[in-house]
């Protein structure tokens, strides 16, 4: 073909068959080895143990909160390597305003996000698989505003980054899991604790609903299996429980301002079964009554004797 | 005679306004969309600042039919007298310089072949088959006396606006997702990663949004634009009722197209390139309210025979023919085909007993927050999807004959493909009729001594529900339920229920307090039962009617 290709005419077939069909076929070649390159997927953040199973910090203002709380762990640095891809998972749920405490505190997710950042972390994408309008929920919980001018990634969810994953989990085998928590470095996890008619309470646990995709109304069905499902499979690095506002009644987006609670309260661990029973000292729950905490902590997913646990609780 | 610059020639001023317009329009069009940026005070309402009903505001067709048809002064209406005006001074240079619409066709009558077959095809001559746009007008006109704004099924912009939101704006977002899914799959991730976040709620949908019925639409949309291919800006000649209403006004218009037969060849290229199929040539009558002011003629002319004057000289009838061939009677009888149709369109009208008959007709005729009483809503509704393409949940869908044929197109909320934001308020924002009335979210939650904005009422479909029919645990509507004056109208109650199997299971069952229902739809949006939920909202309830309801005032 080589002499044709100066001198002839070439008819469009030509054209398709001789330069099109070969080219297409080099680049979905080298598609198909790029497919191979990526390292294996997986949602364990965990790293080593710190010296504390629980923190708890008392009677202070969002960001004081995080910053004793991360203090108290032994500084963000041992979370969190220089040059890591972070995802921040805050609750973003709603179209509510921090005072209505559906939605994560936004000064809380910002102390975090700085936290982050200064320990070195090379990206900090932070999103939420929200039940309401996202864009809506982005802008009225005040998280973009708050996150705004930090350099962090605020993305909303991209439908194609839903990867299916094999959980391994008593009842969910398979489900679409986020990519950008398949691929980051380390996950951290920052729920607030709210009323809920399913679960009885939205904590650490029920956060990682935002991280999925599927059909998630249906996970309500047998909830407390759902979530001991996947939270033995999405292993975030650290769990912090805002509770600087609890929603203690018609959760979990409320709407109004006498159902928000303060209490002024942030706990921190790397053991999220040991945050969510602390998150149920708050409503005055009896943990023992939770049954995804239960199904937990008898899978060994983390634990629930709270007596047991080395916690420093911190008063401002 | 010495021609002036190229630059200042009145083809290419034309052309330049038309292209600022039609720019002009996709940017507001787009501009119908959550506004990227959140209020100043969290518990305010989102606004869109941008003015998104600009040529709604110049569109004098609207408002005259607005006006006599809700028999109420809307004031921002009044915009359209600088249309008016213009056509009583310059023709129909709307048309051919401003209109988006007229843009859009001449860009689909382009090319050399048209430019042929308008002097082979002889339709270059004048016809009074292009009298149908004002006997379209008529019939609006006179639909409009009895209370029904049906004008946007033909009114320029309500089409354009709607063929783009309901047919163009999603077909965007399906090129979008197959390139993108291209790009993924021969590994440029990263552009489409790039792409999405570019282009997704400023060009593209946000969500991938679909709408009811848009096959209709858009293919009226290819008709029309087809057209063109028949006969160059063959909307403008023959239907529309907007260019009918100024070629109306235009009628003793002073600016004239002066023709100098001595200096004219024949070469025909005048005709050629005329856009409104004015018989510009020397030699023939110049019928002037067809005439765009589009100026091809002027510019094409080799021999410089021709030239657009000012005169208040009454013209002799060979020169100009206004409104030629239109006959009384033509009109008189589309005017009455307005009135005697109308019964087959009137539910809506002006009645308080057919008024009761809507919602008997259709329980799922579920309209926007803010809109008004059925007959008030339909005497202004355009038609023209704005609403549509502004909700950013993708729950507002074009109605078919729900509510009979006068609902044709009107914005109803279908819950079960997308549920209506509690904190929302921006369909009413982008109504140019104030069909949807804007309201606040102190009106849409009931606080501060208002009533909450009632779309509807739910109600527990027991048959389905599962902690009902099945004996399983859910409450997804509960969870989702909107707190409306400080309580879900979906409450729990405990009860202890033998399953299929025998064993006794203790279920929270959903049942529906009624006073705190705003009719949103989020329960049946996100009801686990997905083809039919097992909660479902009518229109019962709603604030806009009277007749509407259940109880008396008070015992919601």
């Amino acid at each position: 073909m080589s002499d044709r290709l100066l001198t002839t005419q070439w008819t469009r077939r030509e054209v398709l068959e001789d330069l099109l069909v070969p080219a297409a076929a080099g680049v979905a070649l080298a598609g198909l080895a790029g497919c191979g390159g990526g390292r294996e997927l997986s949602a364990d953040k965990r790293v080593g143990a710190p010296p504390l199973d629980l923190v708890v910090v008392r009677n202070g203002e969002p960001e004081v909160l995080v910053r004793q709380a991360m203090e108290a762990m032994g500084g963000m640095q041992r979370f969190v390597a220089r040059g890591d891809r972070v995802v921040l998972k805050p609750n973003i749920g709603f179209n509510r305003v921090p005072e209505q405490g559906a939605n994560t505190n936004p000064e809380v997710v910002r102390a975090l996000a700085v936290e982050i950042l200064n320990a070195g972390a090379r990206t900090v994408k932070i999103f939420d698989h929200s039940l309401y309008e996202a864009r809506h929920c982005y802008a009225r919980s005040g998280i973009a505003k708050a996150v705004q001018d930090l350099g962090v990634e605020l993305e909303f969810v991209d439908e194609r980054k839903f990867v299916d994953m094999e959980l391994g989990g008593e009842w969910l085998k398979r489900w679409p899991i986020y990519r950008e928590v398949l691929e980051a470095d380390k996950v951290i996890n920052v729920p607030i604790a709210k009323q809920h008619s399913a679960s009885r309470l939205s904590l650490g646990f029920k956060n990682l609903m935002g991280v999925i995709g599927g059909r998630r109304e249906a996970f309500h069905q047998n909830i407390h299996q759902a979530l001991a499902d996947l939270g033995g499979f999405v292993r975030p690095t650290l769990t912090i429980l805002d509770a600087y506002r609890i929603l203690v009644r018609n959760g979990p987006q409320g709407g109004s301002l006498s159902d928000a609670v303060l209490t002024r309260t942030l706990a921190a661990g790397v053991d999220m079964v040991a945050v969510d029973t602390f998150g149920c000292t708050l409503f005055d729950i009896e943990p023992a009554q939770m049954g995804f905490i239960v199904e937990a902590s008898r899978r060994g997913i983390g634990r629930m004797d709270l007596a047991g646990l080395k916690t420093r609780t911190v008063e401002l | 005679m010495k021609r002036a610059p190229r630059i200042f020639r009145l083809v290419n001023l034309r052309r330049l306004s038309q292209a600022v317009c039609f720019m002009l329009f996709l940017y507001l069009f787009f501009r119908m969309e959550f506004p990227p940026l959140g209020p100043s005070g969290e518990m305010e309402a989102f606004r869109i600042l941008a003015p998104v009903g600009l040529f709604f505001y110049l569109d004098p067709l609207l408002a005259l039919t607005t006006w006599i048809a809700s028999r109420e002064f809307l004031p921002v209406l009044l915009w359209s007298l600088a249309t008016i005006l213009s056509a009583i001074l310059l023709n129909r240079a709307f048309c051919g310089w401003l209109c988006p619409f007229g843009t859009l066709q001449q860009l689909f009558s382009a090319g050399k072949t048209a430019r042929r077959r308008a002097l082979r095809s002889g339709r270059w001559r004048w016809s009074p088959k292009r009298n149908l746009k004002y006997l379209i007008l008529a019939f609006f006109v006179a639909g409009s006396v009895l209370g029904l704004q049906q004008v946007g099924w033909f009114d320029p912009f309500s089409f354009l606006t709607r063929s783009m939101a309901v047919w163009v704006h999603p077909s965007l977002g399906l090129g979008l997702d197959g390139v993108v899914r291209v790009l993924d799959w021969i590994g440029w991730t990263a552009l489409a990663d790039a792409l999405i976040a570019g282009l997704r709620g400023v060009v593209v949908p946000f969500d991938s949004r679909f709408f009811l019925h848009a096959l209709l639409i858009g293919a009226t949309f290819g008709a029309v634009l087809a057209l063109n291919r028949f006969e160059t800006r063959f909307w403008c000649r023959y239907l529309c009722p907007l260019g009918a209403w100024l070629g109306l006004c235009a009628a003793r218009a002073p600016l004239v197209l002066r023709k100098h037969e001595d200096r004219c060849t024949k070469c025909r290229l005048c005709l050629q390139s005329c856009q409104g199929g004015d018989q510009p040539i020397p030699g023939e009558p110049w019928i002037s309210s067809e005439c765009h002011l589009c100026a091809n003629c002027v510019d094409t002319c080799p021999e410089n025979a021709l030239e657009f004057a000012f005169s208040l000289a009454r013209p002799k009838a060979a020169e100009r023919r206004p409104l030629a061939d239109l006959s009384r009677r033509a009109v008189l009888g589309a005017a009455v085909g307005g009135f005697v149709l109308a019964p087959l369109q009137a539910i809506g009208a002006e009645n308080a007993e057919r008024d009761r008959k809507v919602f008997k007709a259709s329980d799922k005729l579920i309209r926007p927050p803010g809109a008004r009483a059925e007959s008030d809503f339909l005497s202004r509704c355009v038609r023209c999807g704005a609403c549509m393409k502004v909700c950013p949940t993708n729950a507002l869908h074009p109605a078919a004959f729900e509510g009979g044929l006068g609902t044709l197109w009107t914005p109803i909320v279908v819950p079960k493909i997308g549920y209506c934001d509690d904190r929302c308020t921006l369909c009413g924002q982008v109504c140019p009729t104030e069909a949807i009335r804007e309201t606040t979210l102190d009106d849409r939650l009931g606080r501060n001594g208002r009533e909450p904005v009632r779309l509807g009422l739910a109600y527990v479909d027991r048959n389905r529900c599962l902690p009902w029919a099945m004996a399983k645990p859910c409450i997804v509507c509960e969870e989702v339920c909107p707190t409306i004056q400080g309580q879900k109208a979906i409450k729990l109650v405990q009860d202890r229920v033998q399953a299929p199997d025998g064993r006794w299971v203790d279920v929270q069952k959903p049942v529906i307090d009624a006073a705190f229902c705003i009719g949103c739809g989020i329960c049946e949006n996100k009801c686990p039962i997905a083809d039919r939920a097992a909660i479902l909202v009518t229109c019962v309830g709603e604030s806009r009617s009277a007749a509407n309801q259940i109880s008396l005032p008070g015992g919601r």
